[in-house]
């Protein structure tokens, strides 16, 4: 039966008979020394497509990561929201031609009527493949078991063998197995399959080069026994292949896996009490980890952008382009991505919890508590799943058979805290709990109950009135523990980084670029009281001190020397002028002296000038002496003698000049300074005010204005209806223009901006205690998300499901952050 | 104040930062209305695939 000519039905490319089985070249480990791949790369097999599968925890990724390195593309399968990486393979079967080898979903079998059964059964067939790639059957499948669990992986590999496709048998995870006190026997397997089996570790790399040895030597296995066609005789058949490949390999006294330290640690991490203080006592250590050390390249990332900034206005001016890439594209995609290290540190401990297999045990204590909320035991993996992101938790709901059960998982789903809610909630408890990240952790933690609690009671209230009916039991496998993979949980954090960017960091520029748009236009004027202001810190100079007469012998000079600087000083220049002017106009006027006043003049208006200004003045004069020198040398002395009088005269003044009375005061620099940066406010905020987006945000203000929002925050929510995450990057954008004209504020760091922004009156934070966790309840409850929407309508096959659920999350999230806001304020 | 202060049609910057935010718009706006150019057409044309079909790698029409 096993060598019976295989009819096969092909779609693609694969317009070749299978080659036979290539032999192994012990001298080419990895590839032709004249012909060196790229490190990571696979080469040196001859299979062109090589598909990688097995039972979920086998170690599968792992053993991917170590074949590929970081040179690696995910992709989704089309029609679906499953996840494969695809790495590039060299040296194709037809010479020359690139493979790739696919690591496909974890599966218990190919028969299951599940969507990651379903894809690995089209990947199998040839008629799927990851989006982008070609599609065609896989010259070689790579099937990867768990060595302390063998006789179930096997029955996969019985599945497999009935595809009657060259196939290499990957015995994962052989030192787990090793100190359960089972030793597998590799020659033993292979004789029994009939088709190569290879020994791994694939976290520290042993056996990978047999691995891509027996790759090459794939073949269509023989085995000992013929695979049997139901199930239950599968079963049998996977025993028996375990029996004849291990026994001879058990060492005597070992092989029990009953009483293991896995089990032993199980006792305490699935108890019903213990379980769950240790469950919260890892997540409170999770967020704090991630609050306390993400802190440090958020602060560098927050220069960086700031530092971008100044780059686009040093390049390019102060127009309407400049403004649109530095406030709206560089500090609206800055708000957002300043936030990256946070997101990355969690799903890095995600996936090294993941690796332990810990995860899996607070899975099973989350499954304990969905149960009497009318949720299936299914439910739980869509909704872990919408914890990253709702689109793939609702597409993981097909996996539930039951029709309400399904429902009822879509429609509660989006509680989940996904990953675009993180952005909000690190800037919200940043505000709340600034410098305490111990409160802020819990702060965050008490987000993600809230969002789960919301989902339960949404669950249980769906199943008792629109969705009546039972609950089933779900079982699930508990991996056992072990040292969690560094590579595998770098690579996974860089794939969910990139994917966040990409996928958030489009729409976030975007609706960055739009809402910049409208908050410029219809440009409004300056409001009076601004220029007033403007002009009040113009005529400011940087002293308020008498100065004595002016010593005779300089260049000009006067008995009516300057007595002060500052404003005096300019109208003592201004009554000096007017009076040479009122002399020239005389028929006959005296030349020397009209001359002299406007030296006079010249002279005092220095002491009235602004400090960059009287510095550009008297360079002028240095120059200007320089020039006469040859032609007026009593003129040139003048100017310079003028020059070194001023500025002996003003550093004379400093030593004795103490601190700055009341008076004295309003008219230093720095209160010149804090006019003009007030002025720029006062014409930002009325710009923003007088815009598209402040007559759309004032116009729907009322109606959140209960739950403490103004305008401004206002603006924030409708625009995270298009994606939550797009919420901080929108409060950036709307309240830029109020800090940047501050030159202090605007070296602070995004998250600061935006913390002491100002209401319309200018003087109440946007963000209040009441306001801030008015908003945060509603960021965790709200239906703000359209792609899930989209998604909720198409997998509930009725857009009235969408509708629901946008109706029931929005107004409970209404309600509850009303009720909040109200309390506290 | 005037139509030509509140839109500075002058100004080319005025025109460049408003096609791009049109574009943008235009981007977020193809998935919730219907412009055929940036949705269906687009999307008709990722779906279609052709592939050729074969039996034991010939052609069946052979």
């Amino acid at each position: 039966m096993a060598d019976q000519p295989r009819p096969t039905l092909t779609i693609g490319q694969s317009d070749k008979p299978k080659s036979a089985a290539a032999p192994a070249d012990p001298n080419c480990a990895w590839c032709d020394p004249a012909e060196k791949c790229a490190p990571g790369e696979v080469c040196g097999t001859d299979a062109r497509r090589i598909a990688l599968m097995g039972n979920p925890n086998t170690g599968k990724t792992t053993l991917f990561n170590r074949l590929s390195g970081l040179r690696h593309k995910t992709s989704n399968f089309p029609g679906t929201t499953l996840e494969a990486r695809v790495t590039r393979v060299k040296k194709g079967i037809e010479g020359g031609r690139d493979g790739e080898l696919i690591d496909l979903p974890g599966i218990y079998s190919l028969e299951l009527d599940q969507l990651e059964s379903r894809v690995c059964r089209e990947v199998l067939a040839g008629t799927s493949a990851p989006r982008g790639e070609p599609l065609g059957e896989p010259e070689c499948a790579v099937v990867v078991l768990d060595a302390a669990n063998l006789a179930r992986n096997l029955m996969l590999v019985g599945e497999v063998f009935r595809r009657r496709l060259p196939t290499v048998i990957v015995v994962n995870m052989i030192d787990v197995a090793e100190r359960h006190g089972v030793r597998i026997d590799a020659r033993a397997l292979e004789a029994a399959l009939g088709c190569g089996v290879v020994l791994t570790n694939a976290r520290d790399g042993a056996g990978i080069d047999d691995l891509r040895l027996a790759i090459r030597a794939a073949r269509i296995p023989t085995p000992s026994k013929p695979v049997p066609p139901d199930a239950d005789s599968l079963r049998a058949w996977a025993d028996e292949m375990n029996t004849h490949g291990a026994r001879a390999a058990r060492g005597p006294g070992t092989g029990t896996l009953s009483e293991t330290t896995s089990d032993r640690v199980d006792r305490l991490l699935l108890h019903p009490v213990g379980g769950a203080a240790v469950f919260a006592l890892v997540m409170a250590g999770l967020f704090y980890t991630i609050f306390a050390i993400a802190r440090y390249p958020m602060d560098w990332l927050g220069y960086i952008f700031d530092y971008a900034k100044t780059l686009v206005h040093a390049g390019l001016g102060n127009g309407a382009l400049a403004n649109l890439l530095a406030d709206g594209v560089v500090g609206g995609v800055g708000s957002v991505l300043i936030f990256l290290p946070q997101i990355c540190l969690l799903f890095f401990i995600i996936s090294l919890l993941e690796d332990t297999g810990y995860l899996a045990r607070g899975s099973f204590l989350m499954d304990r508590l969905l149960r009497p909320f009318g949720l299936p035991g299914h439910a739980f993996v869509p909704l872990l799943s919408s914890h990253a992101c709702a689109l793939p938790g609702i597409m993981a709901t097909r996996a539930i058979p039951d029709r309400k059960e399904r429902l009822a998982t879509i429609l509660v789903a989006p509680f989940m805290t996904c990953s675009a809610r993180l952005p909000v909630y690190v800037l919200l408890t940043s505000l709340l709990f600034k410098d305490r990240p111990l409160l802020g952790a819990l702060a965050f933690i008490g987000c993600y109950l809230l969002g789960m609690c919301a989902a339960v009671l949404s669950a249980l209230i769906a199943r008792r009135t629109i969705l009546k009916g039972k609950s089933r039991a779900m079982a699930m496998e508990l991996p056992t523990y072990k040292r969690p993979a560094l590579r595998t949980a770098l690579v996974g954090t860089i794939d969910r980084a990139r994917l966040f960017v990409m996928n958030a960091g489009t729409n976030i520029l975007v609706i960055c670029i739009v809402l910049w748009w409208l908050g410029a236009y219809p440009r409004a004027e300056a409001p009076a009281e601004a220029v007033s202001m403007r002009a009040q810190a113009a005529s400011v100079g940087n002293v308020l001190e008498p100065l004595p007469d002016r010593p005779a012998g300089s260049g000009i000079s006067t008995p009516d020397g300057p007595p002060y600087v500052g404003e005096d000083a300019l109208n003592k220049s201004r009554a000096l002028r007017a009076e040479a002017a009122a002399l020239a106009a005389q028929p006959g006027y005296d030349q020397k002296r009209v001359a002299r006043l406007r030296g006079m003049a010249d002279y005092v208006e220095v002491f009235g000038m602004s400090s960059d200004a009287r510095a550009a003045t008297l360079s002028t004069w240095r120059q200007k002496a320089a020039a006469l020198e040859s032609t007026d040398s009593a003129a040139a002395k003048a100017l310079r003698d003028d020059a070194d009088q001023v500025e002996r005269t003003l550093a004379d003044l400093k030593p004795s000049h103490g601190p700055l009375s009341p008076a004295e005061l309003k008219h230093s620099p720095q209160w010149a300074a804090a006019m003009n940066a007030e002025a720029d406010r006062l014409e930002a905020r009325h710009q923003k005010t007088h815009s598209f987006l402040g007559m759309i945000g004032r116009g729907i203000e009322p109606v959140f204005r209960p739950l403490g929002f103004d305008w401004q925050l206002t603006i924030g929510v409708l625009a995270s209806f298009a994606a939550r995450e797009v919420f901080v990057s929108t409060m950036n954008v709307v309240i830029a223009g109020q800090e940047k004209a501050d030159d202090d504020a605007a070296k602070q760091h995004l998250m600061e901006q935006i913390q002491t922004a100002k209401r319309s009156d200018g003087v109440t934070p946007i963000f209040t205690p009441a306001a801030s966790w008015s908003l945060l309840v509603f960021f965790v409850l709200a239906m703000q998300c359209l792609p899930t929407l989209a998604v909720t309508a198409r997998e509930s096959g009725h857009i009235k499901w969408a509708l629901l659920q946008l109706a029931w999350m929005s107004g409970m999230a209404y309600v509850a952050a009303m009720i909040v806001f109200q309390v506290m304020s | 104040m005037t139509l030509a202060a509140a839109f500075p049609i002058t100004d080319w910057q005025f025109w460049a930062v408003t096609l791009i935010a049109l574009a943008a718009a235009a981007w977020l706006l193809k998935g919730v209305l219907p412009i055929p150019y940036l949705t269906k057409r687009a999307k008709a044309k990722k779906q279609t695939k052709r592939v050729s079909l074969t039996v034991e790698g010939k052609s069946p029409d052979k």
